[in-house]
């Protein structure tokens, strides 16, 4: 059996900080192609999970000071949306982008293990 | 938009707004307008998508959001503070372990203490619902509030008080065991037989003495039953043979139960039917345990009643007499309730003390952060975001202080506790328990909040800019730093106040140390011995053992004199052989006023045994025996009393136990401190005991030229051979039964001196850390005034005189409070007065001296700096 966090990183700072939780990947997601706003990133992770995962102004913005204290994320500045509002925007850190990596990785290896176990399926080949 | 959804959204969004008030204010400031237009767009969105059902769902999902969000976010600021706190902490090693120190002496100081107080005071007594036990006194028509209640009188209480489930009746006498392991004396109770269930506690084997109430019975201490029977269950039903008299075995009683003493072994049936007693002989106590639901008030009404009936049925014996009831836990620690706070205010001022240090110690380090704060009011960081972080910080330290100091609680108990003072009611009971802990937690929580004030004040007083200039932080002058100033007058302040305190305390020992007790206690060694009543009941056999047991130790080696008295000074025994007695041609006192004296049996030689002088007449001879004419001699406060300005030899006097006796008053002696050191002599009146042997219970005392022990062990050998079965006991130097008569003093003369030594402790140290650290910043002006001529001596004073202005200031304040506060010690107090010029001065030069020290220290630091060196850094 393949240990679940043989293949990540070795950077032991990164791999102290996994798992991440739910929120914080669903965030760094949001932000990997590109920063966005607070509203953005919300419209963004509701889009992808087909609206089950849906957050709330409170968590995401208590999500967010904590990334941006522990410099998941950075500010890059404030300026109008499409719309004409002000927004402020967030992008990832080089920090955050390896993090939601490893923890890509992480779900990865956990995903190999489920198959190997035949609790998921082999991928279809296309 | 139709206007009831316009309203809706409307209302939605200042709710919304109200709500976030929820969240912390940086958290607000920072994220506070976003979260309102994020609130907007989902509220619109969903206008469009869902109507207005959809909107209220919104708002219940946003609720759920804010209850689910805000506490994390208040925990995550926490976090960051404590993470930032940990590392500022830890970046400042010295500083860190200075404050912890002081930190964990104040407060372990306080654990310390309040576990004294919690185990002694404030937990309930261990019996079962302790709070419904009352003790019951006789009152006395002169003002004796608790006398001991006479067999009758309790009779007509238990009979008549219908508040009570139950009223039980003790007193003491000593057992003397027979059997294996030799003769032994043990503290024993003479109990009534509802005594186990009043008290609410059953025997942990047998049925008790409510049984069967016609035979003698007895019920063991536990710690008896191991010993003689090695915790054998048999032992119920055998016999025990007390005093000559056999005593059926009913019950053992669980580890812990000692009731009324600490020593008690032992309890047996009463041998007499108390109604049948004489009003007169005051000796049981009395306790009683309320029914649920009677309030104490009621019970005491009640009893008043019960007392008023017997004084109209029994005028002769009650006139004028009453009834005194309280709770039985303050009856046990009544005694030292007020000594105990008194220590507990004392230890307060320790903390406080230490807390003045801490600021003290902060605001120094505030004042070398000025720079980092003043970064981080630059990039946005609000004043009261830095004031939390100082109180995080500082309630970090007091924490790690608390913590340190429940280790010094840990230890100062044990410590306490090792001291042993024999006077000190259920101190067995006390321990560092979860109440201390959660005290100290509480305690600690509060240090850390009150220190971390004074610094975050100072912080929204302080203008940032300025500490962003170069240099700014050695601008000001001595003169300026005046919040420090204050912390260090008020610490020296309390210093001065317990320094005080413990002189004064300090100055009482010490005179009742070297106070005349009458006595002279050197050279002599006391042994007390028990007379088996069951082999001696004739008064005759009796005195001739005593006469016996004085001949063989006087002829011992090295023994100068030797004789026995019935109740040895300073052993206690208040209200114990106190009778009244008539003087033969004068007028008879009225009940309410009559003459009282001690009575002291003794044989000849106890008085040149002890060295106390006879004034007038002779001393007991061997001629004074039961054939021989009935004599007395009487104590020099009786013969002022009660024949002022007379010669009272020759004088006949009639007691009140015996009143057809005429007895010859033959000798007048020295009056003694009979009831105890710091008690003014009492009245007495000795008696040939070998003219009427009356106790039973007689202390020896030998005046020898060898070492006591060995005395004492030929001594004990002696009266063996005279008969192997009788007890011998507290064999002990009389210089010791004094200093034990005085041992609550001294373990309170000791706690507070140990505060006041800490209390000074501190504050040198305080002191000195402010001094130092300002010596430390104005190195710079030092430098210029030496570089324009200062010498060395100049600078010193300009130092010294800096700290020493504030010490002055404190001292005065201290001494000008103490003249209000040692009215709390007053009770304490015996011989020296509250506002002892002596304790004043020295209190006051004590601590000159302390705060002198910590200045001239740093003083010497700052006259040696180099000039140019002070200068460059400047």
């Amino acid at each position: 059996m393949v240990p679940v966090y043989q293949n990540l990183t070795d950077h032991a700072e990164i791999r102290k900080k996994l798992p991440l939780l739910p929120a914080v990947f669903h965030i760094m997601l949001a932000l990997a192609d590109g920063e966005k706003h607070g509203y953005g990133i919300k419209r963004e992770v509701e889009f992808r999970t087909g609206g089950i995962v849906s957050l709330g102004p409170g968590t995401l913005y208590g999500t967010l000071q904590r990334m941006l204290a522990d410099e998941f994320i950075e500010e890059c500045g404030e300026r109008p949306d499409a719309e004409g509002e002000r927004r402020r925007y967030y992008r990832l850190t080089k920090l955050g982008r390896r993090l939601a990596a490893a923890e890509a990785e992480r779900l990865e290896s956990l995903v190999q293990v489920a198959r190997a176990k035949a609790i998921l399926a082999k991928p279809r080949t296309v | 938009m139709p206007a009831a959804v316009e309203w809706l959204s409307g209302l939605l969004g200042r709710c919304y707004g109200k709500a976030l008030l929820l969240y912390p204010a940086e958290f607000r400031d920072e994220f506070g307008a976003e979260m309102m237009q994020f609130f907007r767009d989902d509220c619109s969105r969903t206008l469009r998508s869902l109507g207005p059902v959809g909107l209220l769902l919104l708002g219940l999902r946003t609720c759920v959001d804010v209850a689910r969000s805000a506490p994390g976010v208040h925990m995550e600021i926490l976090r960051q503070d404590l993470r930032f706190g940990w590392r500022m902490l830890g970046s400042s090693a010295g500083f860190t372990l200075a404050a912890i120190a002081a930190l964990a002496l104040g407060i372990g100081a306080n654990s310390a203490i309040f576990s004294l107080v919690n185990g002694i005071l404030l937990r309930p007594l261990s019996f079962p619902d302790a709070d419904r036990l009352l003790m019951i006194w006789d009152r006395n028509p002169k003002g004796i509030e608790r006398n001991s209640v006479s067999p009758p009188n309790f009779v007509d209480y238990r009979a008549g008080a219908r508040s009570f489930s139950g009223v039980a009746a003790f007193y003491e006498a000593g057992a003397n065991l027979l059997g294996s392991g030799g003769p032994e004396h043990v503290t024993s109770y003479v109990v009534s037989r509802e005594f186990f269930d009043v008290l609410g506690v059953q025997p942990l084997l047998g049925a008790g003495l409510n049984a069967e109430p016609s035979s003698p019975g007895a019920v063991l201490g536990h710690e008896l039953w191991m010993r003689r029977f090695g915790g054998d269950p048999g032992a119920i039903g055998a016999t025990l043979r007390i005093d000559g008299r056999e005593y059926e075995i009913r019950g053992v009683m669980p580890p812990d139960f000692r009731f009324p003493s600490r020593e008690t072994a032992l309890w047996t049936t009463m041998p007499f039917d108390p109604a049948g007693f004489s009003r007169q002989a005051h000796f049981l106590g009395v306790i009683g345990r309320l029914k649920p639901g009677i309030a104490f008030g009621q019970a005491r009404a009640e009893l008043e009643v019960v007392a008023a009936a017997m004084a109209r049925a029994n005028p002769a014996s009650n006139s004028g007499w009453g009834v005194t009831s309280l709770p039985l836990r303050e009856q046990v620690v009544g005694p030292v309730r007020r000594s105990l706070l008194l220590i507990l205010g004392a230890v307060s001022f320790v903390l406080l003390i230490a807390c003045a240090n801490i600021a003290n110690l902060l605001l120094a380090q505030g004042t070398s952060r000025e720079g980092e704060l003043a970064v981080r009011t630059a990039l946005g960081a609000s004043a009261a975001r830095l004031a939390r972080q100082m109180i995080t910080e500082s309630v970090l330290l007091a924490l790690l202080g608390g913590a340190a100091g429940l280790l010094l609680a840990v230890a100062g108990v044990a410590g306490l506790k090792a001291l042993h003072p024999a006077n000190i009611p259920r101190l067995e009971e006390v321990s560092v328990n979860g109440w201390v802990v959660g005290f100290t937690f509480a305690l600690s929580l509060i240090t850390g909040l009150a220190c971390g004030l004074v610094p975050s004040w100072r912080i929204s007083q302080t203008d940032p800019n300025a500490g962003l200039k170069e240099g700014g932080l050695h601008r000001r002058s001595f003169a300026h730093d005046r919040s420090r100033g204050l912390l260090i007058i008020f610490e020296v302040a309390l210093a001065t106040l317990l320094t005080l305190g413990a002189g004064l305390l300090i100055r009482t020992f010490l005179h009742l140390q070297r106070l005349d007790p009458g006595f002279d206690p050197h050279g002599v060694v006391t042994l007390t011995l028990d007379i088996p009543r069951g082999r001696y009941p004739d008064a005759r056999q009796r005195s001739a053992l005593i006469e016996e047991a004085a001949a063989r130790v006087r002829a011992l080696p090295g023994v100068e004199e030797a004789g026995l008295i019935s109740n040895l000074p300073l052993t206690g025994g208040e209200g114990f052989n106190r009778f009244g007695f008539t003087i033969e041609g004068k007028e008879d006192p009225t009940p309410t006023e009559n003459h009282r004296f001690y009575g002291r049996w003794i044989t000849r030689g106890y008085l040149r045994t002890m060295a106390i002088p006879l004034l007038r007449g002779r001393d007991f001879s061997d001629a004074d025996r039961e054939s021989g004419v009935p004599v007395v001699v009487i104590d020099s406060m009786l013969a002022r009393r009660y024949f002022p300005g007379e010669n009272p030899v020759g004088k006949f006097v009639r007691l009140s136990y015996a009143p057809s006796v005429p007895r010859e008053i033959v000798g007048v002696a020295q009056e003694v401190r009979l009831l105890g050191l710091d008690m003014e002599p009492a009245p007495q009146i000795y008696i040939p005991v070998l003219q009427e042997a009356r106790s039973t219970t007689m202390t020896l005392v030998l005046r020898t030229t060898l070492p006591l022990s060995t005395t004492a062990h030929s001594a004990r050998a002696a009266l063996r051979r005279i008969d192997s079965n009788m007890p011998v006991y507290n064999v002990q130097p009389m210089a010791e039964v004094v200093a034990e008569s005085i041992a609550t003093r001294r373990f309170h003369t000791l706690l507070m001196g140990l505060l006041a030594v800490l209390a000074l402790v501190l504050s040198a140290v305080g002191i000195y850390g402010v001094m130092s650290c300002m010596v430390g910043e104005r190195l710079g002006e030092i430098g210029i005034r030496m570089a324009l001529g200062a010498r060395q001596p100049e600078i010193l004073s300009l130092v010294v005189r800096q700290g020493m202005r504030r010490a002055l200031v404190g001292i005065a304040g201290g001494l000008a409070a103490a003249l209000l506060l040692t009215r709390a010690l007053t009770s304490l107090l015996y011989g020296v007065s509250r506002l002892d010029r002596w304790s004043f001065v020295s209190a006051a030069l004590t601590v000159l001296a302390a705060s002198f020290l910590a200045c001239v220290v740093p003083a010497l630091r700052a006259a040696q700096a180099d000039p140019i060196r002070a200068l460059r850094r400047q």
